[in-house]
């Protein structure tokens, strides 16, 4: 257990008749960067929150860097840092007044806090807008200036609540250079986003869904388990009409697949017989397209089940 | 500690000098509004307009109204003819006395026959009429005592009621208003600024940034109420300032106790401040808050009217309103040179009040992200 | 489309707490406080009284001043040494200090009572010292005149006096309609703030880009508040009636029309606070220092009107508060005709429709390419996001 930095045991939190975190067990490697995914609503924030003593568990146990967080202490906040989803810099004072705020709250004073602020603005790449108020900066700085200002401390672990959220792909990709850097450093990060694209460069990721943890494991162990074999994606003229039609061959065995799902345009066909598939596939639709699965049709697939189990509930948007 | 609550108020001093709406509104307003009020109140009631319907047309008559007009309170607008002309005045606001000399008068008043005069007085000006009756009772009686007896006030002074004012002895309204004002104006500052501390950082979503920071709750408060706390003490020593030596208002008692006290207040109503802070979503939420909060004070501290003459359930309640508390003092330190033997009482429920809600603030302040 | 607007106007405030309550009971909430606050009617005043006689007559006068209704004796003291300690502690307002040959009076000599006021508080300490005044001659007049057996000591002439519409002179009826005017613009105030946030979520921009007139959008969302305000004015009318004992002598149809027009005419105004402001927090200062305050100051409450500054003065008559407050208190208490306050009926209806077209004129201009607080940063890449 002392080589977690986050361990979890039946984590629950309700609100009223809510239950928002349903019961979930699962463990952060010092060093690791955790993925921790699932849609809008599903429970990522209000963990977050608990990890940080933010909120209390209505059930269940969390240790944090050996912290039992029902009892979080300023020394345990002290050795975390946090990014919240919400916008956690202030954006009326400048570059400078916002990163000696944060370094002074957490203790850093003359030429410690001097060297800490030039290392921030460094790694934001905002040398020459040091005494720039922040709401002058855009989406992209601003999200690295607001990572700067949480590992101020040099934090043991950090959270990151949705980083990226609504910044444009390429500031997203330096961004998570910037996450594999500290990483190497040995700093432990826990990450949500909703993006599956950057789920994919995490470590381990865990999925939540309405409260449930529904997988955790690497990616490809997710892959692997989740939805094994391949994808044969088709682009027929109505996809919406192809995939209900797909869905009722596959169900009545016509078809030797385990998924059917819409992919815009597309249809993506899951399968582990690939040659039957790919010539019934070819008979009725032409050109068909073969690639691995990835973690979005692994997650679509256990959102599935993990629907028809609870009763065909809709995933929520 | 220190360290830690003198970075919280140097970012809060940091967020005023961006802010290019508040402090300007409230400083301009604040010295715009006192020197309105001091103007105001310093204005005694004058020239409140009186009509005349002598039927009597005699010197003594003549005098008599002469008497009045000359009078800074009454101001003869109009002679009419009758009675009723005088209500139809009134019902258009033109007159708000009207003076009826009976025919005969003159006679009657030189043979020592006391006649009648009639007083007509315009209810919807209750404050006017009040002063305008008071007025010309005394003139009449005076006018009287010369035609009557050829006496003068110096003759029959000593037979009558001695009155001695005291503290205030021209009873000039501003005394009473502007010491009250100006401690409404920093009051209602301090509270504003301490209210928009922690909903500032909710509404702009900072509040959970805060939260995850190594703070013990009682830096933050205390951090976040030192910057209005600077800020107030300014604005009281400005406002005491223009309130002695630009209105005049004399300051007989000790400013060392005043000022002590002031800061003791200052330090209640900024908890309470941070308190509603802490309970408002948004900084909109915490300004109406205030706004409703600064007009219960108001009405119930006395800052216009004397709290003697509400009624006694509004009298008690009043007792938990600190700036009820604080009115008294300043009033008592400015005009009456009234010192702690006799103020302590008061001290000690600004106090109280204050440990009152800084304990509910601590209480409250991790606790609200739930 | 107006009725539409409305409509949707009319369901936001019933449906948002804060506003349903600032048009509902905010008003009257409001008026009941500052009816039992704000009066300056001063009533059982404490005094003190310091007895040196001990005799018939004083003990008649001190019996005189416990029965008015103004004053009533707290305390008895054997010396006046002690009354600036009370005066301190606040204890009580005013000493009478009663000679010792207090009744004893001769045809050269009548003894007369000292009466210490404390001037603190000056509107109450001159009520207090009138009162005081004139029981105190009177008794003595009475005394003398018994002692003497001559009318030598009555005054040289009588007065009488006969008050209108106000019998007791009492303020809170020469309040009370000019706190109208104050409570009435609690609409308005709600109408800024409902506008300047809507503006601040960028739901206006979203109806702007419909094919809505602009001044039907403006008098769309104006009607939901007049209506509450009018139904604000019969409630307020009738508190003053049943409750506060402030008869209404007038007719309702003209304080109808009157109260009506100062309701569009400040909500004119708010319309006009609300596309100036730039947000929520502005609005609201604004509105209050524009819908609230003057009422205050022109109720007369305080502030004799006549004595302030002409430029005050002059401000205030592009107020419409100040209108309402002069005609409706005039129908209200004096039952003044409507004939008489043309001059107000027309400066309301000029403020109403000038605002309007202000709003109007300012609403296009600026709301249109003005929206200063630009949308957060986001650049949407749906390509991969779940949701």
């Amino acid at each position: 257990m002392s080589d977690y930095a986050i361990h979890v045991e039946h984590l629950t939190r309700k609100f009223g008749d809510f239950t928002a975190v349903n019961a979930i067990d699962f463990s952060v490697e010092t060093g690791e960067v955790f993925g921790f995914l699932g849609p809008n609503g599903s429970g990522k924030t209000t963990t977050i929150r608990m990890l940080l003593g933010l909120l209390k568990p209505t059930d269940g146990t969390a240790h944090v860097l050996g912290t039992d967080i029902r009892h979080a202490t300023r020394q345990f906040l002290a050795q975390v840092g946090y990014m919240s989803q919400k916008f956690s810099l202030y954006s009326d004072l400048t570059v400078a007044n916002n990163l000696r705020f944060f370094g002074r709250s957490y203790g850093l004073y003359g030429q410690r806090l001097q060297q800490r602020m030039e290392f921030v603005i460094e790694l934001a790449g905002l040398g020459d807008f040091r005494h720039t108020p922040i709401h002058e900066l855009s989406g992209g700085w601003l999200q690295r200036l607001a990572l700067g200002a949480a590992i101020i401390h040099e934090p043991k672990l950090i959270f990151l609540d949705e980083p990226t959220a609504g910044v444009d792909p390429v500031s997203r990709r330096d961004f998570w250079e910037l996450l594999y850097t500290l990483s190497q450093s040995g700093t432990t990060i826990l990450v949500t986003t909703h993006y599956m694209d950057e789920a994919e460069h995490c470590e381990r990721v865990g999925f939540i869904y309405n409260g449930d943890m529904i997988a955790v494991g690497t990616p490809s162990e997710i892959i692997e388990q989740v939805v094994p074999g391949q994808v044969i994606e088709v682009h027929p003229p109505d996809a919406l009409a192809a995939q209900q039609k797909l869905t009722s061959a596959m169900r009545s065995g016509e078809l030797a697949a385990h998924g059917v799902n819409l992919f815009g345009a597309a249809v993506h066909v899951l399968t582990t017989d690939v040659a039957s598939t790919q010539a019934y596939l070819r008979e009725v639709y032409g050109a068909t397209y073969q690639s691995m699965p990835t973690l979005e049709d692994a997650f679509i697939a256990l959102v599935q089940q993990a629907d028809h189990a609870n009763g065909g509930s809709p995933v929520p948007a | 500690m220190i360290g830690h609550i003198i970075t919280i108020a140097w970012k809060e001093l940091l967020h005023l000098r961006k802010d290019r709406f508040l402090i300007p509104v409230f400083v301009i307003g604040g010295i715009l509004e006192l020197s309105l009020i001091a103007w105001a109140t310093g204005q005694p009631i004058d020239n409140i307009p009186m009509a005349v319907v002598d039927l009597d047309q005699s010197p003594q008559s003549e005098a008599l109204i002469d008497a009045l007009d000359a009078s800074d309170t009454l101001t003869h607008k109009q002679t009419v003819s009758s009675v009723d002309k005088v209500y139809d005045l009134m019902q258009r606001n033109d007159a708000v006395l009207g003076v009826v000399i009976p025919e005969g008068y003159g006679a009657a008043v030189t043979a020592g026959e006391r006649p009648s005069v009639r007083l007509i007085s315009n209810g919807a000006e209750a404050v006017q009429a009040t002063e305008a009756e008071r007025t010309a009772q005394d003139i009449i009686f005076r006018q009287g005592m010369r035609d009557a007896y050829h006496m003068e006030p110096a003759d029959y002074e000593s037979e009558l009621p001695k009155v001695t004012v005291k503290y205030n002895e021209d009873l000039k309204r501003g005394w009473y208003t502007l010491p009250a004002e100006s401690g409404f104006i920093f009051y209602i500052f301090t509270v504003i600024l301490a209210s928009l501390a922690i909903s500032r950082e909710r509404e702009r979503g900072t509040y959970e940034q805060l939260l995850v920071m190594p703070y013990r709750s009682i830096e933050v408060i205390l951090g976040k109420a030192l910057a209005p706390m600077l800020v107030g003490t300014s604005l009281f020593l400005a406002m005491m300032g223009l309130t002695v030596f630009a209105f005049g208002v004399p300051f007989r008692g000790s400013f060392i106790l005043l000022l002590v006290i002031a800061l003791l207040y200052l330090m209640a109503e900024m908890n309470k401040g941070v308190l509603m802070s802490i309970g408002s979503r948004t900084q909109l939420q915490a300004m109406l808050l205030v706004f409703v909060l600064a007009i219960v004070d108001m009405i119930f501290s006395g800052y216009a009217v004397a709290v003697d003459t509400m009624p006694p359930a509004i009298r008690t309640l009043s007792n938990f309103v600190p700036i009820r508390h604080w009115l008294i003092i300043v009033r008592g330190v400015m005009l009456k040179d009234v010192g702690l033997s006799v103020l302590w009482p008061h001290v000690a429920a600004i106090l109280a009040i204050g440990v009152v809600y800084a304990t509910i603030t601590a209480s409250q302040y991790r606790r609200h992200t739930d | 489309m107006m009725l539409a607007i409305a409509r949707k106007e009319f369901i936001h405030i019933l449906r948002d707490r804060g506003t349903f309550l600032l048009v509902t009971i905010g008003p009257l909430f409001l008026m009941v406080i500052f009816t039992y606050t704000l009066t300056t009617d001063v009533k059982e005043a404490p005094l003190a009284v310091i007895d040196l006689a001990h005799n018939d007559a004083s003990t008649a006068l001190i019996d005189r001043l416990d029965a008015s209704p103004k004053i009533h004796v707290e305390r008895h003291l054997a010396s006046a040494d002690e009354t600036d300690n009370l005066f301190k502690r606040g204890e009580v307002v005013a000493a009478v200090v009663i000679p010792a040959d207090y009744g004893q009076v001769s045809l050269t000599r009548v003894p007369q009572v000292e009466a210490i006021i404390d001037g603190t508080e000056p509107i109450s300490a001159e009520t207090v010292l009138t009162e005081v005044y004139q029981i105190a001659d009177a008794h003595s007049r009475e005394l003398a005149g018994d002692a003497l057996q001559s009318d030598l000591f009555e005054p040289p002439i009588y007065t009488t006096q006969e008050r209108l519409y106000n019998d007791a002179l009492s303020s809170k009826v020469d309040f009370y309609p000019g706190l109208m005017g104050m409570m009435l613009g609690l609409p308005a105030i709600a109408l800024s703030l409902s506008l300047a946030r809507e503006r601040e979520n960028g739901t206006l921009e979203q109806l702007m880009a419909t094919p809505i007139a602009k001044r039907a959008l403006l008098l769309g969302k104006l009607w939901p508040y007049l209506g509450f305000g009018m139904v604000d004015v019969y409630a307020l009318l009738a508190l003053g009636q049943w409750v506060y004992d402030v008869p209404f002598t007038g007719n309702l149809l003209a304080y109808s029309l009157i109260a009506f027009l100062f309701m569009f005419a400040s909500l004119g105004m708010g319309l006009v606070v609300s596309v100036i402001a730039r947000t929520q927090q502005v609005a609201v200062v604004i509105a209050i220092l524009v819908f609230f305050i003057p009422p205050f100051f022109m109720s007369g409450t305080f502030f004799p009107v006549d004595a302030m500054p002409q430029l005050v003065q002059l401000e205030m008559m592009s107020l419409p508060a100040t209108h309402f407050v002069t005609a409706g208190k005039a129908i209200y208490l004096q039952g003044t005709a409507l004939r008489e306050l043309w001059l107000q009926v027309v400066l309301l209806t000029v403020i109403s429709v000038e605002m309007l077209e202000v709003s109007t004129f300012i609403f296009r201009k600026k709301v249109v390419g003005g929206f200063r607080r630009p949308a957060p940063p986001v650049l949407t890449t749906k390509e991969n996001a779940l949701s």
